[in-house]
């Protein structure tokens, strides 16, 4: 998602890029198509999110059978019991949020067939060599350092900063998908995250 | 000065290197103008965002279309949902004839085998794994006698504090969509946050769904319910055809079951929390409703006699105080004699 084309980015001065259109709420508007009975606003919602999905579940459990079951299993779940799920205007969220609880759930069982969840969940990132910008500051001595760095991080500041830069969440959900206990904690943990470019970037 | 990591925690930034819309552009440029010194720090937080990232996972080809057949071909849920789902170790993808398997099937097919008669002699909370997703769940029942209070927590994290002679059902887990229990008498409960599953209390035809909220329902006035919301928001629905009703932070919702009449009102914290913190709290309380009271609160059973004509309207508060403390203080202000003999109290006027 992050390796993109270089001419989306807006130059900083001079001509504006044309503007993405904004479209408000269609997440909400899909979802209450799909609430109301529409099998074909299901399906739409299973084909744009499978992808997103598959690739959170693998990066928690590092399992690719677990997370199969566990979509399986969640849309299944949306499919059966339509009348009891309530409205949401980030499909992503509610989808991830569901998935997570059903691989700790399954997790659990796993244990017992001693192949437990990934401890260290592989939300592993780096910093791409390719040449960005004109006029780039981050040479390649820095580009090592950062590597390094981003190496020796917890896996929970990981998770933090794919949730918050990988899959644009809000605090609110980055707290509540996290389990951390208020938004303020969040945002210190975020912080605290990226303490490393302190010391490699100046 | 702004630091790197001001940016990079700053939603807007990210969402403007990332989706940049004319808005976010907007913004920006103006604020690159207005902070010209910053301009250096801004472009190293945008190139090292640039920079980040993230291996790729897919799944196998076909995957996603096999999963999403399975999902069409379902038949609804009553036909036979043991079917679809797939146990993890079983999961042919070709049709095999048992005797060309491979030496690694056939082990498989053995442990299988196994599994199976042990599925059949082991009682059955050996195997959690043969509980699916959609097989009947266990209902709990937790309730404390009268005299007794019990606090619990449940799996979601919730807390609830119940009152003396009060039930609660709740499945053993919850499923994905909802968090469901019914109650009968008083509870206090703090709700663990979870936009995704609402928190839904039964009470006799009124469900209260929160979010995430501490709120106190009662049932224990005859033919009232009373849920009285203390933070966070909470949707109040009667079976009747009545409109939801919302209720905000410090309000009361009193509900009458036989008429179905509802009214919203303020209430006092500390007179509907009492109970929590160990204290008895009587508000014009009439004869009957002190006798009531006193008996959840005690576990005893209290007699009257001669009193067919007495009218009430008793107001007090005891902290953490023995019942023949209270008796005492009672019987004293309201002029009658009592009689305690181990859980059985009199009442002579």
């Amino acid at each position: 998602m992050f390796k993109q084309n270089p001419s989306r980015f807006t130059p900083l001065e001079g001509v504006a890029v044309p503007a993405r259109e904004v479209t408000v709420s269609s997440d909400s508007r899909l979802w209450d198509a799909y609430r109301k009975g529409s099998d074909a606003a299901f399906v739409e919602i299973y084909e744009s999110y499978f992808d997103a999905l598959y690739a959170y579940g693998v990066r928690i459990t590092g399992n690719h059978a677990m997370v199969k079951d566990g979509i399986h299993e969640v849309f299944f779940d949306l499919r059966e019991l339509r009348p009891k799920v309530g409205p949401t205007d980030s499909i992503k969220f509610y989808l991830f949020t569901c998935l997570k609880r059903k691989l700790y759930r399954s997790s659990s069982r796993w244990e017992g067939r001693r192949q437990s969840i990934d401890p260290n969940c592989n939300f592993e990132f780096s910093m791409s060599p390719e040449q960005l910008l004109i006029d780039q500051q981050i040479g390649e001595e820095e580009r090592e350092k950062l590597n390094r760095a981003i190496e020796q991080l917890s896996p929970r500041k990981k998770e933090i900063i794919y949730y918050f830069f990988y899959e644009g969440l809000t605090y609110e959900q980055t707290q509540e998908i996290m389990g951390l206990e208020n938004i303020k904690t969040t945002r210190n943990l975020m912080y605290k995250a990226l303490n490393f470019l302190r010391d490699c970037l100046r | 000065m702004l630091s790197i990591q001001d940016f990079l925690t700053n939603p807007e930034f990210v969402e403007w290197v990332k989706n940049p819309t004319k808005q976010l552009d907007d913004y920006w440029t103006k604020w690159i103008k207005a902070n010209p010194d910053q301009l250096s720090t801004l472009k190293l937080a945008r190139e090292f965002l640039m920079r980040v990232q993230y291996n790729e996972i897919r799944a196998d080809e076909g995957t996603k279309e096999q999963i999403l057949t399975d999902l069409l071909k379902t038949p609804s849920r009553k036909s036979d949902s043991s079917s679809t789902k797939v146990l993890p170790l079983a999961q042919p993808n070709k049709k095999t004839n048992y005797f060309n398997l491979s030496q690694l099937h056939r082990i498989a097919a053995i442990l299988i085998l196994g599994l199976g008669l042990a599925w059949l002699l082991i009682p059955s909370e050996f195997f959690d794994i043969s509980q699916t997703h959609l097989d009947e769940i266990a209902t709990l029942t937790k309730f404390t006698q009268p005299g007794e209070k019990l606090r619990l927590t449940l799996k979601d994290g919730t807390k609830i504090w119940m009152n003396a002679a009060t039930e609660i059902q709740f499945p053993e887990r919850f499923d994905t969509l909802e968090r469901r229990i019914v109650l009968t008498g008083e509870a206090y409960f703090e709700v663990a946050k979870d936009s995704v599953r609402p928190f839904i209390v039964e009470t006799n035809g009124l469900s209260t769904t929160a979010l995430g909220t501490s709120f106190n329902i009662t049932t224990k006035n005859e033919g009232r319910i009373y849920v009285s919301l203390l933070s966070g928001k909470v949707k109040i629905s009667s079976t009747s055809d009545q409109e939801d009703i919302f209720l905000d932070p410090g309000k009361e919702l009193r509900y009458s079951t036989n008429d179905r009449k509802l009214q919203v009102r303020a209430f006092d914290i500390d007179q509907v929390m009492a109970w929590k913190e160990g204290n008895l709290v009587f508000e014009d309380a009439t004869l009957l409703s002190v006798v009531k009271q006193l008996e959840d609160w005690y576990g005893v059973k209290i007699q009257i006699e001669n009193g067919e004509r007495i009218r009430w309207k008793y107001s007090a508060e005891y902290k953490n105080q023995t019942l023949e403390d209270v008796l005492n203080s009672l019987s004293y202000i309201q002029q009658f004699e009592y009689s305690l003999d181990g859980k059985q109290v009199k009442f002579k006027f």
